[in-house]
């Protein structure tokens, strides 16, 4: 049988050649990202390692091209590399997401450069590879190639996170991260390993007839499950949800936005994907031989999403620093997320246009909130919510636009975020999941405290020192205003919403 | 007694729940941040093994052997930033063991 195999033949290999050439056609942001990785490391480590910011500026526009050449993506649904990727209009309005989420974080990383330290070419470098990671995970068709992006994501972002080696709480952050991250990655690869002896094929797409086939069993059950732990990790989802405030509060300000967005922007990707993978059509959840659900995902994504809203709103509650409360309020941000993925509904995708849309508004609105904190801190020189005393008075444009981000973020009009909170509620009472909208609006009842009480402090208590702070950069004014306007756009115009109305998925 | 004398799917899939579990085990039981990442490459090496054995056995083709490799290749690149991480805390705290890192959850 060997023998068979070994013989070459030039027709199949031929014609895989001319596969590979025309997928590199539907490639092309992620090459420009990958030689722009490899041009960043290497000026870094053969020119110079003082001039920080020409690696800063190689970084940004190595990401422009390569937003640019995603908007430019042909939007004929197809497979890339034989079936390893799918370029459809879903992975390349993920793609679009990450990547204006990185050209902020770029920015931000100036901003917060002293913050940061040195080698901050090494940094953007790692930075590009965890983007490059992410870029794939949202495109990705195949559970070896999901594994990969998944790991390639990770790995880089333990780096990131640990780059402040002379930080002790850097370092102590960067290791719960990596240890736990490596522990979650491996329960979603045993996870798949079972998913591959079920079908024998590595295919994403070889999941839907499973779903029917494989009806009654448990095997399938643990398997599916343990997926969905590992991709909870990234989402920072419950029961994976533990390790997000320490490492939100260890990390460079930069690298916590970065992760709050990006990484949770592409998590949601796979796991959208997947979730409509395992849907065989109309029913969801696996149904027993006597009709009856077995597993029935819809209800355990919607007590996942209740329980991980609950916990992120009550712990966030009682915290003293901004970035370990914004850290439970992305924990919070993800169950709103996984209510629009639990109303899934693969016929008419009303659930992943409330997701695709949500996760657009809180990439601005959690960029904006981060990049305040981070002009704040560099006056303030601290985190603590207790340091935002009269700051409505002392530095009010970056006051003001924080309280932009805060109302975007509890979700009120006339921002984003009420918006995209409405779409996801709307696409959980449509599905009928009414207790969970309820869940819904008694969390962001009880997020409207702990948001409004640093506008509180912002505005109705006083500091010893009245003196106003110095004005931000203009680096500082350009981002904060500009990460505002289209949290208020997008509000307005529904042409956004419109963007997110014809995503497909391919298959 | 056929299960003695004939190696088949099962037997490796046994092997493989139990590494999964000692790995597991280790991973919670253990306070030395090495002894942790060993635990690691055993989740990891659980899960190749699961792979080669399904390839040989269910599939039939090389799938599984080539998602091994991977998996290896990616627990040499994980073990190396982990092992980093863990000497970074070393020099601040003086010690592996990760019951010390404990400045962030108080």
């Amino acid at each position: 049988m060997l023998a068979a195999t070994k013989q070459l033949d030039t027709k199949a290999f031929a014609e895989f050649v001319s596969g590979v050439g025309d997928s590199v056609a539907g490639f092309w942001p992620e090459i420009v990202l990958g030689i722009t990785l490899c041009a960043v490391l290497l000026y870094d480590l053969v020119l110079s390692r003082e001039r920080s910011k020409n690696t800063a500026y190689m970084a940004f526009g190595g990401t422009l091209l390569s937003l640019a050449l995603v908007f430019m993506l042909p939007s004929e649904p197809r497979s890339l590399f034989s079936g390893m990727l799918a370029l459809d209009s879903f992975s390349t309005f993920f793609k679009a997401v990450i990547l204006i989420g990185t050209l902020v974080t770029v920015a931000l990383t100036q901003l917060d450069k002293e913050n940061i330290g040195a080698r901050l070419g090494e940094y953007y470098g790692i930075l590009l590879a965890a983007v490059l990671g992410m870029m794939l995970m949202a495109s990705s068709t195949n559970m070896i190639m999901i594994y990969l992006a998944v790991e390639l994501a990770s790995l880089s972002s333990y780096v990131i996170v640990a780059h402040r080696r002379q930080s002790r709480i850097g370092s102590e952050a960067s290791l719960k991260y990596a240890i736990y991250g490596s522990v979650a990655s491996a329960l979603m690869l045993y996870g798949i390993s079972l998913l591959f002896g079920m079908t024998g094929s590595l295919s994403v797409m070889g999941l839907a007839d499973l779903g029917i086939r494989m009806a009654t069993d448990v095997g399938f059950g643990i398997a599916v499950g343990l997926v969905l732990a590992g991709l909870a990790y990234k989402m920072a989802a419950f029961p994976m949800h533990f390790w997000v405030p320490d490492v939100y509060q260890g990390a460079p300000t930069a690298v916590t936005a970065f992760l709050s967005v990006a990484s949770k922007t592409a998590a949601f990707a796979i796991l959208l994907r997947f979730m409509a993978s395992l849907d065989p059509g109309s029913a969801t959840g696996i149904k027993m031989a006597d009709g009856g659900l077995f597993l029935d995902w819809t209800s355990i994504l919607a007590v996942a999403a209740a329980v991980t809203m609950t916990l992120g709103n009550l712990a966030a509650l009682f915290q003293t620093n901004i970035k370990r409360m914004l850290g439970y309020s992305s924990i919070a941000h993800a169950g709103y997320i996984l209510m629009g993925v639990a109303a899934l509904e693969v016929s008419d995708y009303a659930g992943f246009k409330a997701v695709a849309f949500y996760l657009l508004v809180y990439l601005f609105t959690n960029l904006g909130a981060f990049a305040v904190v981070i002009v704040v801190s560099n006056q303030v020189k601290s985190e603590e919510i207790e340091a935002y005393k009269g700051l409505g008075t002392r530095m009010w444009l970056p006051a003001l636009l924080l309280t932009i981000f805060l109302f975007s973020l509890i979700g009120m009009p006339p921002t984003a975020g009420f918006t995209g909170k409405f779409l996801l509620f709307r696409a959980a009472i449509d599905k009928g999941l009414y207790w969970l909208a309820i869940m819904g609006g008694i969390n962001t009842a009880v997020s409207v405290y702990y948001y409004m009480r640093i506008l509180k402090f912002m505005y109705l208590e006083d500091s010893a020192e009245k003196t106003p702070y110095p004005a931000p950069c203009l680096l500082g004014k350009v981002l904060t205003v500009g990460l505002a306007l289209p949290v208020l756009l997008l509000f307005f115009l529904g042409a956004a919403a419109g963007w997110t109305k014809n995503l497909s998925l391919l298959g | 007694m056929s299960f003695l004398t004939e190696i088949g799917l099962n037997h490796f899939l046994v092997v493989s729940a139990l590494m999964f579990t000692l790995g597991m085990m280790i991973v919670v039981m253990r306070r030395n941040a090495v002894a942790v990442l060993m635990g690691i490459e055993l989740l990891l090496n659980s899960a190749a093994l699961n792979f080669v054995a399904f390839s040989r056995y269910v599939s039939h083709d090389l799938n599984g052997h080539l998602a091994a490799i991977f998996i290896i290749v990616v627990a040499a690149a994980e073990a190396t930033i982990i092992l980093a991480i863990i000497l970074n805390i070393f020099s601040h705290n003086h010690s592996v063991n990760v019951d010390e890192a404990d400045l962030l959850s108080q």
